[in-house]
């Protein structure tokens, strides 16, 4: 019942070839990426050992340097390599599309998951050295993780789906201004202001909804950007 | 949109109206009795089955009458009715003794487990007599739709309207109808009047389901007789289609909203002690039949146009998905109602249970789709072909070889566009273009600035779409990856990551194809081994281009473009660059060069293609391009008079310029023998051959 008009590849011999030319995709760009992973790191350790000093000037520069690495990968992997169009030389290889959007986002999470979930492991072993440990701010610790996460993607999906500079500073300024107000309405929601100073973590439905909220919201901008990626026509 | 596309697009909208038959069935037991009353009711799902059961099969229709319109024009009407005959008979007939009596079993204990045995025996005896068609009927009505059709067009074509004077006015009206969004009004017509004066219609299940008795049933032939007429007449103007891309919003928009007031006037779930009546006015009735018989329509279009609109490229997926949406329909009925009775005695809500009846389901059939269909000689029957096994992958984990369609085109031309036009916006930047590249070729594109050079590289590498005519690289769309494995790219407004090492980005780039070249031997043929250690970044102009052309050939191209791959290189690396490309030519390698360097051209190139202002102004090799200028130059001191010169046939221009006399002309022999006549004192006479330089200037001029 179908019609055969169109010489397509075996189904999976495509699938095959799209992992394997998307894991290279991956490990090209990670390797791009490389000292942007190590020092982003290395910066969120010594913010921690600062926090120890200083609490709060360790906070900032903590989450100063996990939305410092979110926009560099973002800018360095996407928009650069747009604007110094090496984007028409990775299009011209036997590459779709697709496989480069996707490529693309793989790379930049893994990117940013491997140093955030490393300082995240880092912060709570830092955490048990608390007598008692303050184990009530872990998860809106979980939860301001995941607006980061949630701002990374976004911006991601943004620049892939634009490529332009105004739309990468529209994106910057829009997803800074969510991480105060977050801080500042999210502190004071039930469920969570009543237990963030105690001892127990307690997951109330309030953090599973932010952390449906923030996980709709990246699910959502990747799908959207792989979406009008894989209906692009025109890459010029 | 392309043919090819539109076909991908409506094949899916078949499919995914074959899909959908399995989950309207797969809800019936919660809302219905059939074929066993579960303990867990639900209005969702009988509100899924009622707007499912409103579009499906009138969709699947239309679709079917315009598919077999195609069929019979391009095979001809004895292969047509070998086709069918295979592909819609033999499945019938098989599945009346293999499906069928299964089916039959299970309903029947399902009715039992609900009933009890008595009443599902008396229940049984007052329902419609007949032979059980099943969910098969629609093969049968297929069949009965074919005959009809083949029988109408020869009687139409031989004693109706032999000079066609007739069907061009129906293509008329029926594209005028259809761009006016009223079209639905009319084609619900004969079926509005059919339901609505039927004292015994089942309003709540819309168009009857004739699936009972070979007598064909008036509701069927009125509804899915007047899809398949028009999918039959859509296929004579497919550009029709395009309306529906174009509607389909609000075509949805008005379905949604027909049937919303349907379910308001009908309920939302059948009243089995009133399904022949409604409650309210009298008018209700007309006004439920004419919503629901127009909201078909407005379905099918709104359908139609969104697969026309978000289906329309090719997908392995989806293509596998359509292939096998067939055999999961025609098997699916037995294992969907077996699954609803086995879980009638499980304390599950709906919600449980119908997901999971919907994905086991499709788990089996898909299994069994894959394994004991695709590659048998089911698969032969109903998918028109058998798909081999796939075969142990042997090798190392490397890019796969390119795929079998573009390893059989190597005989043919490695790049085509066959008359392609491409726009910017009012912008034409190929007009019309045919250009194909001969295995082994080089062919010299030349042009001046904005003549469509680098449209048409765009459109060969796939960057770019046409908006008419087809792109075929190594016999593919060059969208597709598999025939871009064979192809090499040194484009000329590019960059490669500044921070990679030049062996770095040949070990990379190499990497993406199937049998590459060693990077040592990349480098050595593109004399870039000093540089292999140097960031690209770090390099000069001319280094990056020689990187980039180490790039474009590390992967062994059997086709390669290069967009003005000498620019920025000093005249020792142009001439390294010559070499190698002469090289790859020896072996085999087609190329597609640009350039404006014309001496390049002169050099290296079989063929070269003039574009001007996005149209292709000559082809041929060197020596033709010389040959369109040549014969017009003459020069030479002569007192004749340049009047009489330019009434001589075959000349075009003749001026005196400081005592010359300059002529250009077709036939330069017979000129210069005339000049000779005339003036036996000429003297300084010189007959010059045009560079390719002048040819050039000539051509696009004319152009200009």
């Amino acid at each position: 019942m179908s019609t055969h008009t169109h010489v397509s590849a075996n189904a999976s011999t495509s699938a095959s070839m799209n992992a394997s030319m998307i894991r290279r995709l991956v490990t090209k760009d990670l390797y791009l990426y490389r000292w942007f992973i190590v020092g982003a790191t290395l910066a969120g350790l010594a913010s921690l050992f600062v926090s120890g000093l200083h609490g709060m000037t360790g906070l900032i520069l903590f989450m100063t340097t996990i939305v410092a690495l979110g926009i560099f990968i973002a800018m360095y992997g996407i928009l650069v390599e747009r604007k110094e169009k090496t984007l028409l030389f990775v299009l011209s290889l036997p590459v779709t599309p697709l496989q480069y959007a996707t490529a693309k986002v793989f790379a930049a999470l893994i990117a940013f998951l491997v140093p955030v979930l490393v300082l995240a492991a880092a912060a709570l072993s830092y955490n048990v050295a608390f007598d008692p440990p303050l184990n009530g701010e872990i998860p809106f610790t979980v939860v301001t993780l995941g607006l980061f996460l949630a701002n990374f993607c976004f911006l991601v999906a943004l620049l892939l789906v634009s490529g332009a500079e105004f739309w990468a500073v529209a994106g910057v300024v829009l997803t800074n201004l969510t991480v105060p107000l977050f801080m500042n309405v999210v502190v004071g929601l039930p469920g969570i202001r009543e237990y963030i100073q105690g001892p127990v973590a307690v997951w109330s439905p309030t953090i599973f909804a932010i952390l449906g909220t923030e996980a709709t919201v990246a699910v959502l901008s990747l799908g959207i950007a792989f979406y009008v990626q894989s209906r692009r026509t025109d890459f010029i | 949109m392309s043919q090819e596309n539109r076909l991908h697009a409506l094949d899916a909208a078949r499919a995914f109206a074959l899909l959908l038959g399995i989950v309207l069935h797969a809800t019936m037991s919660f809302f219905f009795f059939v074929p066993a009353q579960d303990p867990s009711q639900s209005t969702t799902l009988a509100v899924t089955f009622y707007v499912i059961h409103v579009f499906r099969m009138g969709l699947f229709f239309l679709l079917a009458g315009f598919f077999a319109h195609m069929v019979l024009h391009r095979r001809g009407t004895r292969e047509f009715l070998k086709g069918r005959a295979k592909r819609i008979l033999v499945p019938m007939i098989v599945g009346w003794v293999l499906i069928a009596p299964p089916t039959i079993y299970i309903v029947i204990v399902g009715l039992t487990k609900t009933f009890g045995e008595q009443a599902a025996a008396s229940g049984a005896a007052t329902m419609p007599q007949g032979f059980p068609l099943t969910h098969l009927w629609f093969l049968y009505y297929l069949c009965i739709f074919y005959v009809l059709a083949l029988g109408v067009r020869a009687a139409f074509v031989r004693f109706v309207d032999p000079n066609g004077v007739v069907r061009s006015r129906i293509d008329t009206v029926v594209r005028l109808s259809l761009a006016s969004y009223l079209a639905p009004l009319v084609l619900a017509a004969p079926l509005f009047a059919v339901l609505y004066k039927d004292a015994a219609w089942m309003m709540w299940f819309g168009l009857p389901t004739p699936d009972i008795g070979f007598t064909p049933k008036l509701p069927a032939l009125a509804g899915f007789g007047t899809a398949f007429v028009l999918g039959w007449l859509l296929h004579r103007q497919v550009e029709v289609l395009e309306v529906f891309r174009r509607q389909c919003f609000v075509n949805l928009a008005v379905a949604i909203g027909l049937t919303s007031l349907c379910l308001s006037l009908v309920g939302l779930k059948p009243n089995m002690m009133g399904l022949t009546t409604l409650d309210g006015p009298a008018w209700s009735r007309a006004a439920y039949a004419g919503a629901y018989t127009v909201s078909i329509w407005y379905w099918v279009f709104g359908l139609t146009g969104a697969a026309l609109r978000f289906f329309n490229k090719p997908s392995p997926g989806r293509r596998y998905i359509a292939d096998s949406s067939y055999w999961l329909y025609l098997a699916h009925l037995p294992v969907v109602f077996g699954l609803q009775v086995l879980l009638l005695d499980l304390p599950w809500h709906w919600s449980l249970k119908f997901p999971f009846i919907v994905v086991t389901t499709l788990a089996i059939l898909l299994v069994s789709y894959h394994y004991l269909v695709r590659p048998t000689f089911i698969g032969g029957i109903l998918n028109g072909r058998k798909y081999p096994r796939r075969s142990r992958r042997t090798g190392s984990d490397t890019a796969p070889a390119p795929s079998a369609s573009v390893l059989a085109l190597h005989d043919t031309k490695p790049a085509v566009l066959e008359n392609v036009t491409r726009r910017f916006g009012k912008t034409v930047a190929l007009d019309d273009v045919t250009l194909t590249v001969e295995p082994g070729e080089m062919l010299a594109v030349l042009g001046p600035n904005g003549a469509g050079k680098s449209t048409a590289i765009s459109l060969w590498l796939g960057l770019l779409e046409p908006d008419e005519g087809s792109v075929r690289v190594m016999g593919a769309s060059p969208l597709e990856v598999t025939s871009r494995l064979e192809v090499g790219v040194m484009m000329q407004d590019v960059n490669l990551a500044p921070d990679l090492k030049v062996r770095e980005h040949i070990a990379q780039t190499a990497s993406y194809y199937a049998h590459p070249l060693n990077v040592d031997e990349a480098l050595a043929i593109s004399g870039t081994t000093p540089l292999a250690g140097k960031r690209y970044g770090k390099l000069s102009g001319g280094q990056k281009r020689q990187v980039q052309f180490a790039v474009a050939i590390c992967g062994a191209p059997k086709l390669l473009f290069l967009d003005e791959p000498t620019v920025g290189l000093d005249i020792e690396a142009r001439e390294a660059m010559w070499r190698a490309i002469a090289k790859l030519m020896a072996e085999g390698c087609s190329i597609v060069l640009t350039t404006h360097y014309l001496e390049e051209a002169e050099a290296l190139a079989d063929r070269v293609a003039v574009l001007a202002k996005g149209k292709l102004v000559a082809t041929g090799s060197v020596e033709d391009m010389r040959s369109l200028v040549t014969r017009r130059r003459i020069s030479c001191r002569s007192g004749v008079d340049i009047d009489e010169i330019r009434g001589w046939p075959g000349v075009v221009e003749a001026l005196r310029d400081a005592g010359n006399v300059k002529v250009t002309a077709f036939d330069a022999e017979s000129i210069v023998r005339r000049l000779l006549v005339a003036d036996p004192a000429l003297s300084h006479l010189e007959v010059r051959q045009a560079s390719l330089a002048e040819a050039f200037t000539e051509l696009t001029k004319e152009a200009a």
